[in-house]
């Protein structure tokens, strides 16, 4: 409706946060969590982030988009962690946290092909955050998340790895090579402590 | 599959099924126990996330050290027969080391072993790859039938022997690419999924088969039907899709012929066949096929016939698909025990937590709306550009 007859103008984004809006008291007001999913993603898209392709933010050169990107995954993570202490929503809790994480590891990703410094310090930040974020699911037993967070921990490490090692080919296969067969081993480790259910 | 490995893939299904069951409230803890106890598992698993992780490293490690290997070699574009020789070798080690974590170390569902069959397949055809276009001098449009032959055949034994469906439905696409090289690839196209469609449909339900094994007929099944419907749709006829694929690129035929209404036909008949063989029997892959191939149908009919603008037929098709879905469910619902001819609008026997969030992600990825460009409305930059306050940087 808002694309074919434009009733908001040149102020057409603001459809985006009054269908977000509206999903919202939907979604709580039915229960539903693909209509909370499809709030959260709305309001993301009224701050300029595509949800449902987060792909293209892994590569978003637009510093404004990133950061859209962290700050709305940010707000989504905390949103879900307060329903669930206030016990209000509590089911609607991993939809909000998901997202949130990805959209904050997808913006962080998107910095890391920046070059020099700032890419460097957005491989830094990838890294803490990733291990936060797997260290967090690892003593919460969420599975999801800490699969999240292990892939943007490597990702980040290799980012700097690779700043380190330069064009010395046989060098990165083998610190990939290597890595990967350490992650592994961590990774059955891990397995046995969290005991996720085949 | 060897018999132990067939035991546990039915002994696992036996206690999926169990837990199923206990999470419809069907059984309490003591049968699940019970359950358990008659069919333990002999194998080494991993959950959903910690396999995607497994094999995903699986690939980084092997990857980097078949890159690693080459650059050792001294990998240059003349010696890619070294290259290939390494890909030989590595994909037959591979092979190897899947039979050995899949046989003694009685790995199943564990992502490592996934990984190294599937780069076996891939290193082997690679190595086949190289076989058919240097020293056979094959061109790529010889080539390539012969190529897919080949990734169909090693996708098919892998499948046989280790257990993936997924392989089975990649040969039998790697075989339908192959087929449409053919002189009546078309024809072969139809043809071979009509013929092989009964016996697939009994295979995948076979109680004498491996569970992986059917399910490995399922996956055939809806790749060939798949490729039947591809082949008489009649965007495909008037395009040439198939002729297409096979490396061909004939005339369009002409529009409205007695050709034309018989894919027009099929596109129609297609995908009503499938839902009323899959209503009969009561399958749920039929169904989906079904469904999938009506809602194309529909598609290409708004394609044909103009009857209103798109918005209007979208709004309206979805008002009418909710409307449906909502007349479906109050049908089942009032009937006998809230079913009717065995059909029912209840959940039966799902893991239901992990479909919902399986449900808003699929949201998420399909229905979110497009975002704003953040740089294409400089007179919206006070009401929602501020957002993100000074680590923005000079352009936002």
């Amino acid at each position: 409706m808002e694309v074919h007859f434009t009733p908001l103008g040149a102020r057409w984004p603001w459809h985006l946060l009054i269908v977000a809006v509206l999903t919202g008291i939907a979604a709580f007001r039915f229960d539903s969590r693909v209509v909370f999913s499809l709030a959260l993603s709305t309001f993301a898209a009224w701050r300029g982030v595509a949800a449902g392709r987060l792909g293209a933010v892994f590569w978003a050169h637009t510093a404004a988009v990133r950061w859209n990107a962290i700050a709305c995954g940010a707000l989504f993570a905390i949103l879900g962690l307060a329903l669930a202490r206030a016990r209000r929503k509590a089911h609607f809790e991993p939809v909000a946290v998901h997202l949130g994480c990805l959209l904050v590891l997808g913006g962080l990703v998107s910095g890391i092909t920046e070059a020099g410094g700032a890419g460097l310090a957005w491989s830094a930040a990838l890294l803490l955050v990733g291990t936060g974020v797997a260290a967090g699911a690892f003593r919460c037993r969420r599975f999801p998340l800490f699969a999240f967070g292990v892939l943007a921990a490597y990702v980040g490490l290799g980012r700097l790895m690779i700043e380190v090692i330069g064009r010395r080919d046989a060098l990165g296969c083998l610190w990939f090579a290597v890595t990967s067969v350490l992650v592994i081993l961590g990774l059955l480790a891990a397995q046995r402590r969290m005991k996720e259910p085949a | 599959m060897t018999p132990e490995l067939d035991r546990a893939d039915r002994a696992a299904a036996v206690r999926g099924a169990a837990r199923a069951w206990r999470r419809a409230g069907v059984l309490d803890d003591a049968a699940l126990a019970a359950v358990a106890a008659r069919f333990p598992d002999d194998r080494v698993r991993a959950g959903p996330v910690f396999r995607l992780l497994l094999f995903v490293f699986t690939l980084v490690a092997v990857n980097a050290g078949f890159g690693l290997l080459g650059l050792v070699t001294g990998f240059e574009h003349d010696k890619a027969g070294v290259l290939a020789a390494l890909a030989l070798a590595s994909g037959g080690a591979l092979a190897a080391l899947t039979e050995f974590l899949i046989g003694p170390r009685r790995r199943r569902q564990g992502g490592i072993e996934a990984a190294t069959s599937l780069l076996a397949a891939g290193y082997l055809a690679c190595a086949a790859a190289w076989w058919l276009f240097e020293p056979l001098q094959l061109d790529f449009r010889a080539g390539l039938p012969v190529l897919c032959l080949i990734g169909a055949a090693l996708l098919a034994a892998a499948a046989w022997r280790w257990g993936y469906p997924l392989y089975a439905g990649a040969a039998a696409a790697a075989l339908f690419v192959a087929l449409a090289r053919l002189p009546l690839g078309r024809l072969l196209w139809i043809a071979l999924p009509l013929a092989a469609a009964p016996r697939l449909l009994r295979l995948s339900a076979s109680p004498r088969l491996p569970p992986a094994h059917r399910s490995s007929s399922a996956a055939v099944l809806a790749v060939a039907l798949a490729g039947l419907y591809l082949a008489v749709h009649v965007s495909s006829w008037e395009a040439q899709w198939i002729e297409e694929i096979g490396g061909r690129h004939p005339q369009a035929p002409p529009h409205g012929d007695f050709r034309w209404w018989l894919t027009v036909a099929a596109t129609a008949l297609v995908p009503a066949a499938l839902l009323a063989l899959g209503l009969r029997g009561r399958r749920y892959p039929l169904l989906l096929l079904g469904a999938g191939t009506a809602a194309a149908s529909l598609v290409t009919l708004r394609h044909y016939v103009h009857l209103a603008p798109p918005w209007v037929v979208l709004a309206l098709a979805g008002a009418a698909l909710v409307a449906a879905v909502f007349a479906l469910r109050r049908l089942l619902e009032s009937g006998p025990a809230g079913e009717r001819h065995g059909f029912t609008a209840a959940p039966l026997f799902q893991d239901l937590a992990r479909q919902r969030l399986l449900e808003a992600g699929a949201a998420v990825a399909g229905l979110a709306p497009t975002a704003r460009p953040l740089d294409q409305e400089p007179k919206l930059a006070g009401g929602g550009g501020e957002f993100g306050g000074g680590g923005a940087s000079g352009e936002f």
